[in-house]
């Protein structure tokens, strides 16, 4: 395929401050201008979004051959389709002969394509199969087969599919380097996993993509405060206090987080159906049901942008109550700006009592509307505002929560396990990786 | 309530006649019936095409494959196009 | 069958009352206009080619509450941490276009509008334009009017806000 490579340099005093975060994060501290800031989210958009693997789609989004969605990896709209034969692609939604947008549903289903420009028509694999007056117009002289849909690489981990853009990056599972351990939790319920519930919720945010993910990579500080109202209402069952057990985990040098949070006294597997519970002694290893069994909180990043939480939740304070699983997608559109992307996810083999509830608690206090969601979409848009301006894009913040913590040295999970559930070493691996990303060439 | 009156055609279907689109191609497939027997009618409407297949033309679809229709798309808008 | 003049005009007054309280941000009191086996909807709109079927994702709520926890939103708003209100959003809600028809039940009435709302917080002239098609069904209770069901069809794909913490 002919492309034309152009790659965008920092400037020299973005490139000092990438430079000065390889020492400077480690000890605690990260620039504040990072969090909105133009130029730094043109380099994320190549540095970062150009090669990572960046969360496409579900698989039960997308279950019967044909089946596809509309998502974005950086600014480029990607058709995820399953083919005729059941396999999962992408292909950039762009039309080769003039670039007119493919498809312009976000869902649907389809065995071809026919742009409505001039009619060029591709098969689901990518494949243009049909141009119009191939003989009169082109006198059969155009290759077909030099024009098909970009193709953009895709793999999947129990579900989940992710996109990359760039042909060079390492595998997903080399990618993921040990997360998938944790994911587990999230994704392997039952023997036949999990589905989404509906279609996801979206929204626009003026916030930086990266304080988002910051807070899902296991930010348990904000919880008491920023959800206070929550303790008022009596929908935590714990104390601030107690809030803090637990563990937090992260995979150096990958920027994958999670926070697993602990209440004492929590039955195990507290909030799940029977089924489920288990169902997940069959899915997970033993290692994966001691830990998780305990777990009350799990809340986590996949670097970049992908995160997930889980957690037990009722409607009406004081009831037992369910789980729900909510994933979500921080794709940046703009500097300190977002699209948010939020969907529930179920154990598929869970009863369908169980699906809706947890949906109904996961509306309730997720997505657009959720009481929980509108606290965090709060605080962030307003500090994403803040460090935007001429004083506070010099100033770095600090970082330094745990910094002399010890790990777990028992703890049975890949990565670095550092109890309790709160506090920033999960964030100085994020952000370490993050400079990583963006001051390679 | 909240049923659309929105005047597409996918509120058109009925027991003999029913409307398959997506975002491509919109078709309307109806049961015609002869005097003697019975066949699927398959129209375009955007295109002004249409064909009428009895059961066994049916069944001969059964084991195409997508090259099959890959090979008539070769045409996008039917032939001479 | 058309609807008394009379009913309809006492079913417009009510909603017209009931956009004030909201925007004077008596929830209190705007709670109280729910029936107690009332539900509050928004279903989710998706982008679907015209002919490929309704673009409403029935199952996908946004809100999705009972009378129970729209109550508990409204606790939510009292408490002293409800962020997201506090400085609280300025609303206007626009309900216009009303029309009226007879319910299922005798005592009941489907009310339908459009609802613009308007939305601006802090000290930015920005706004947020909410537009949708909101599709009641009100009920005669006690020579009064309680909203026994909403259903609010957000104009939006992306909601283009950063948060709905106000009511529609
Ligand atoms: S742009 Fe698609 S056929 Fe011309
Ligand atoms: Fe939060």
């Amino acid at each position: 395929m002919q492309v034309l490579k152009g790659r965008r340099q920092p400037s020299p005093e973005v490139r000092s401050m990438l430079e000065a975060m390889v020492d400077m994060v480690p000890q605690g501290r990260v620039p504040a201008r990072i969090f909105n800031d133009p130029e730094v989210f043109e380099l994320e958009q190549e540095r970062i979004f150009g090669r990572c693997w960046v969360f496409l789609a579900h698989e039960s989004e997308i279950p019967s051959p044909g089946d596809y969605v509309l998502r974005y990896i950086a600014n480029n709209s990607i058709i995820v389709v399953r083919d005729e034969e059941g396999k999962v692609r992408a292909h950039l939604n762009m039309c080769r002969h003039r670039g007119n947008q493919v498809c312009k549903a976000e869902m649907g289903n389809a065995s071809h394509f026919r742009c409505s420009y001039h009619g060029w028509t591709y098969k689901n694999t990518g494949e243009l199969i049909g141009v119009p007056y191939w003989n009169e117009v082109y006198h059969r002289r155009l290759d077909k087969a030099e024009w098909a849909l970009v193709p953009v690489r895709v793999e999947t981990y129990n579900g989940l599919i992710f996109g990359n853009l760039d042909p060079d990056a390492p595998s997903l599972e080399e990618y993921l380097g040990g997360f998938q351990w944790y994911l587990d939790f999230y994704l392997k319920p039952g023997p036949n996993g999990t589905e989404v519930y509906g279609t996801p919720d979206k929204w626009v945010a003026d916030t930086d993509w990266k304080i988002c993910a910051e807070n899902f990579a296991g930010d348990g500080y904000h919880t008491p405060v920023a959800h206070a109202f929550g303790f008022e209402l009596g929908y935590f069952p714990s104390s601030a206090r107690t809030h803090f057990e637990g563990v937090a985990v992260h995979i150096p040098g990958k920027g994958h987080a999670i926070g697993l949070g602990r209440t004492p006294g929590m039955p195990p597997f507290f909030g799940f159906p029977p089924e489920v519970v288990e169902a997940m002694q069959q899915t997970l290893t033993p290692e994966q049901v001691q830990v998780f069994s305990q777990v009350r909180t799990a809340v986590c990043t996949v670097f970049p942008n992908l995160s997930i939480l889980l957690q037990p939740f009722s409607r009406i304070p004081g009831q037992p109550g369910v789980r729900f699983v909510t994933m979500r997608l921080w794709h940046p559109i703009g500097p300190g700006r977002i699209q948010m992307w939020s969907w529930c996810i179920v154990p598929k083999d869970a009863p369908q009592w169980y699906k809706d509830e947890s949906y109904l608690a996961y509306t309730l206090a997720f997505g657009a509307a959720g009481m929980f969601e509108q606290d965090d979409f709060e605080n962030w848009t307003n500090l994403t505002r803040q460090v935007k301006s001429t004083l506070a894009r010099d100033l770095v913040f600090p970082y330094e929560m745990g910094m002399d913590l010890e790990p777990d040295p028992t703890f049975p999970g890949p990565g670095v396990a550092v109890p309790p559930y709160v506090h920033e070493t999960n964030f100085r691996n994020m952000w370490s990786t993050w400079a990583k990303y963006m001051l390679r060439d | 309530m909240g049923d659309r009156q929105d005047g597409t055609r996918a509120g058109r279907n009925s027991q003999d006649e029913f409307v398959i689109a997506n975002e491509f191609a919109t078709v309307i497939v109806r049961k015609v019936h002869t005097r003697n027997g019975v066949r699927l009618e398959i129209a375009s409407p955007k295109l002004g095409h249409s064909i009428r297949l009895d059961p066994l033309e049916l069944e001969s679809l059964t084991w195409q494959t997508t090259e099959t229709f890959s090979r008539f798309l070769e045409t996008p808008f039917g032939p001479g196009s | 069958m058309g609807v008394d003049p009379a009913i309809k005009a006492e079913i417009e007054e009510f909603l017209l009352h009931e956009a004030e309280l909201l925007d004077e941000r008596r929830f209190e009191e705007w709670i109280e206009l729910f029936a107690e086996d009332a539900r509050y909807e928004a279903p989710m709109r998706v982008t679907k080619a015209r002919d490929a079927g309704p673009d409403i994702v029935e199952e996908s709520k946004i809100f999705s509450d009972n009378r129970e926890t729209l109550y508990i939103r409204v606790q939510r708003l009292g408490t002293e941490f409800a962020w997201a209100e506090d400085p609280p959003s300025r609303t206007r809600h626009f309900v216009t276009n009303i029309r009226v028809q007879p319910g299922d039940k005798e005592n009941e009435y489907r009310v339908r509008c459009n609802l613009l709302v308007y939305r601006n917080r802090g000290d930015t002239p920005d706004y947020d334009l909410l537009s949708a098609d909101r599709q009641d069904i009100v009920r005669r209770v006690d020579g009064g009017w309680k909203i026994a069901y909403r259903r609010i069809v957000l104009d939006q794909s992306t909601v283009g806000s950063h948060n709905l913490s106000i009511f529609l």
